[in-house]
């Protein structure tokens, strides 16, 4: 369960970030996942009530965002969506091991609770 | 978007939650860490090999005998660090080798990050000036390993005959990030009916263009070719 590493991870940078300044509650936390990253969202998702216990981040949600794989296809001369994580092409099944997309492990934001409500 | 129907800004029982842009990578503690590991293993002229398997791959024999063989020709200094989870005796097979080995303990982690790597070299005071090629033999597992990036030059992916040969398709990931793959216990093929060509067809839907060998550590089949290969390439 590296998940939880991973999950353990995004809590840090956070709270590193948003050290600084009272942003007051945070609600939820985007993250972008790629096919190939190694990292399952599901489990991510499991492991993140445990990550974020006793933090600044408990009781956020976590929200991920999950990227396919892709590769440029020479035979094609296009960048074509994998289905799964085989690096062959869907159309003219040729190999390719020229990725584009599939390795994001990325924290894009965080949402804080409104202000009206986090001064009641 | 929802029809006309205009928000007073100071209307703040319904007001929008704010967004705290946070760009940045999750691992990247553990890249930055792995980056300045490589770069000083670069500097002193060490080549740093990580091998990744799943558990009962033969990798301790193998990387046995590759000590071994390495050591009888001579001329490198080599030690090897093992990732287990609570015992040590990998690293006792590996120390008959007659290479320094070092175990990093790591208890319940299913993978090695790149500050365990860089804490085991540390207490074990080894000079990276004196190495010339380090290995690190992760925990046995095909999937945590993949995303933690130890600062090593070369990553091996080890999968035996014994795995049946759509392993690579199971664990599409590890082999994705691997340099290099090493089939092991060639020597049970002919008895387990391996299909010697699946098993390099899946390796290479999943990474193209990869070098895979094929070697028995227990007969010596292939060991001599792949130990070139690795000698060229840490030289
Ligand atoms: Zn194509």
């Amino acid at each position: 369960m590296h998940e939880l590493s991973v999950a353990i991870s995004i809590v840090q940078s956070i709270t590193d970030a948003t050290a600084a300044e009272d942003h007051g509650q945070i609600a939820a936390v985007n993250v972008r996942v790629g096919a190939m990253s190694g990292v399952i969202p599901e489990a991510l998702q499991f492991a993140w009530t445990p990550a974020t216990r006793d933090t600044p981040l408990q009781g956020s949600e976590l929200r991920v965002e999950f990227i396919p794989a892709a590769i440029y296809c020479e035979n094609c001369s296009d960048t074509v969506e994998l289905p799964g994580q085989r690096l062959v092409c869907p159309v003219c099944q040729t190999r390719s091991p020229r990725l584009v997309r599939g390795r994001e492990l990325d924290i894009l934001s965080v949402e804080l609770q409104p202000e009206s409500q986090h001064a009641s | 978007m929802p029809p006309e129907s205009p928000t007073p800004a100071s209307d703040s029982a319904v007001a929008k939650p704010r967004i705290l842009e946070v760009r940045t990578q999750i691992l990247k503690k553990n890249d930055e860490l792995a980056r300045d590991l490589r770069d000083r293993f670069r500097a002193a002229g060490c080549f740093v090999v990580s091998l990744v398997s799943s558990p009962g791959t033969g990798k301790t024999e193998f990387l046995k005998q590759t000590l071994i063989r390495l050591q009888e020709r001579g001329g490198l200094k080599i030690a090897a660090l093992v990732g287990d989870l609570r015992t040590d005796n990998d690293a006792a097979r590996l120390a008959e080798s007659g290479v320094d080995v070092r175990q990093i303990e790591t208890g319940t982690m299913c993978h090695l990050e790149a500050d365990m790597v860089e804490r085991a070299i540390e207490e074990a005071s080894w000079d990276c000036d004196d190495l010339d090629l380090l290995f690190v033999e992760n925990v046995g597992n095909l999937v945590c390993p993949s995303g933690f990036d130890l600062g090593e030059d070369l990553r091996l992916v080890l999968v035996s005959t014994t795995e049946g040969e759509d392993k690579p398709l199971k664990y599409p990931t590890i082999f994705n990030t691997a340099d290099v793959a090493v089939i092991t216990k060639m020597d049970l093929a002919e008895v387990l009916e391996y299909d010697a060509e699946k098993m390099q067809n899946s390796i290479q839907d999943v990474r193209p263009g990869m070098r895979a060998f094929e070697v028995s550590a227990k007969s010596g089949q292939g060991m001599d070719e792949w130990i070139q290969w690795l000698t060229d390439q840490a030289s």
